[in-house]
């Protein structure tokens, strides 16, 4: 009987259950259509790294500012993220919140 | 052993669910199409090639459970031509979903002078795995250059998951990059380098024809487990007055005695099966096998085998063993005499036993013709055929077989053209 390839299957299998990667994209970044290709690469590869909400955030506020001033610049109007990025890592933070 | 259908299929399923496993995982959402096909593209090619890594790597239970070593190698090699494909579309992908924005932005997606290491490493990925895929279809480059063209492969892949790590994706990227390090080493230390492999000796090296060399390889301990018809992998090293190339290649054993030693026959058809023809005795010679199962498992109705050169070898493993106990045809072609290596020991096998009718023609130059070399279609019925020489005579036998009504089930092939 071929037993590798269930094996196999299975092993293969696991990983798909589990959440992919998070995205950056024009529905969750702020300034999104300000930034050019290799800003949004590194910034999605900043908010993928962050393990705590505070850091997170950090980085989030000073994105936005910088984002405000070139909207400011080009004389636009900057539409608001419909989603905060950070908000999975102050969801992370709280169950052990509350277990201290 | 698997029935041909279900080794037929495992392959191509292992290659789907390599390559669908890492594409569920990572399916987008919420994403504009362009870049959700990009982002998917990436990712089936990540997952192609890891099958095709797996593929590579030359395990005896491997073999027997893939169907065999030149299936593996023969998917090994097309899932790295899809994967190749597949992650060439995927950064165009990215680029094209820009390209309505504007084609600045869609240059500046592409462009690996406008970004970072994540974009470069991408592109440094695929340039290793264009350059090791060109090298794998330039089949005149001396196998010694060839190998380590090859290799860039590997380099590739790595330099690949490099790309994704750069990408913020450390999950599950971080185990897939020790996988892919854990197989390239595999295959290296095992195979290339010869620690799978079991230390023989030359005994004898007899020519049998013109260009062709029979060896006898003594085991200096443990031998290998093998059958008639099978192959084997021998490195030869130096020694005894011989500079050995050292690199493994495939060749069918001749004959298997009891002690374990074992004959394999050599054809000069390149740099290192070329100076083997004047191996000396004494010869250290690693062997790793034994890998087929070309003449297992055979039924006991009359058969037909129809050999192209130094394809006769199998067959001749087979009859050295004893006498057949079924009506066989052995149909025997070859350029002219002096090449037909192991023949007039046929013809001698074939006077002692009357269920063998050996035909032996010398085709010359010219591809041989079957519609007068194969019996007629009501000759064929009930046989089972065995075919084995160059791909080309394994192409055109198997052609004329289905022709004359023979069903693919009933015909058993083996080719010499994997490295």
């Amino acid at each position: 009987m071929n037993r590798l390839l269930p094996v196999l299957l299975l092993a293969l299998a696991a990983p798909a259950a589990a959440g992919g990667p998070w995205r950056a994209s024009e529905t969750n970044t702020r300034g999104w259509q300000l930034m050019t290709p290799e800003e949004r690469i590194e910034h999605q590869a900043r908010i993928r790294g962050f393990r705590s909400y505070d850091e997170c955030r950090s980085y989030q506020l000073a994105h936005h500012r910088l984002m405000e001033e070139r909207a400011r610049q080009r004389g636009i109007e900057l539409p608001r993220g419909r989603r905060d990025v950070c908000e999975h890592l102050r969801q992370a933070a709280e169950p052990a919140a509350r277990a201290d | 052993m698997l029935s041909p259908a279900r080794n037929r299929l495992t392959i191509p399923l292992l290659l789907l669910a390599s390559t669908a496993a890492p594409v569920f995982w990572a399916l987008p959402e919420d994403l504009p199409p362009l870049r959700s096909l990009g982002i998917i593209l990436g990712w089936a090619g990540c997952g192609m090639l890891f099958g095709s890594l797996l593929l590579m790597l030359r395990e005896t239970w491997l073999s027997h459970w893939l169907g065999g070593l030149a299936a593996m190698y023969r998917w090994h090699h097309r899932a790295g031509v899809i994967a190749y494909v597949v992650l060439l579309a995927h950064p165009l992908a990215l680029a094209a979903d820009a390209l309505p924005a504007s084609p600045a932005l869609a240059w500046q997606t592409l462009s690996p002078f406008a970004n970072g290491w994540a974009v470069r490493l991408g592109w440094l990925s695929l340039l290793l795995l264009m350059f090791g895929l060109a090298a794998t279809f330039a089949s005149r480059i001396p196998y010694r250059i060839w190998r380590w063209l090859h290799a860039a492969l590997g380099i590739g892949v790595v330099l690949g998951l490099g790309h994704l790590l750069q990408l913020g994706i450390d999950e599950p990227v971080l185990p897939l990059l020790a996988l892919a390090v854990l197989l390239l080493g595999w295959r290296f230390i095992r195979d290339d380098a010869g620690l799978a492999a079991r230390p023989y000796i030359v005994r004898s090296a007899t020519p049998i024809a013109d260009g062709v060399v029979e060896i006898s390889l003594r085991p200096l301990a443990q031998p290998i487990a093998a059958d008639a018809g099978q192959f084997v992998v021998v490195a030869f090293h130096s020694g005894a007055g011989f500079r050995g190339c050292g690199q493994f290649h495939p060749f069918t054993i001749s004959s298997i005695a009891g002690d374990g030693e074992i004959r394999i026959g050599v054809k000069a058809l390149g740099d290192c099966t070329r100076h083997l023809q004047s191996i000396a005795t004494g010869v250290p010679a690693r062997v790793h096998g034994a890998f087929g199962h070309f003449l297992a498992g055979r039924p006991t109705t009359a058969q037909l085998w129809l050999a192209g050169g130094i394809g006769v070898t199998p067959f001749v493993a087979l009859l050295r063993g004893g006498p057949l106990h079924q009506p066989t045809t052995l149909i025997y072609l070859y350029r002219s005499e002096t090449d037909a290596a192991y023949l007039h020991e046929l013809q001698t096998l074939a006077a002692a036993d009357r269920l063998l009718s050996l035909q032996a023609y010398a085709t010359g130059e010219e591809p041989p013709e079957l519609a007068s070399l194969l019996p007629a279609s009501h000759d064929l019925s009930n046989r089972e055929c065995h075919v084995c020489g160059p791909p080309a005579m394994v192409a055109a036998v198997r052609k004329a077989l289905c022709q004359r009504g023979i069903t693919t089930r009933h015909i058993h092939f083996e080719n010499f053209d994997f490295r």
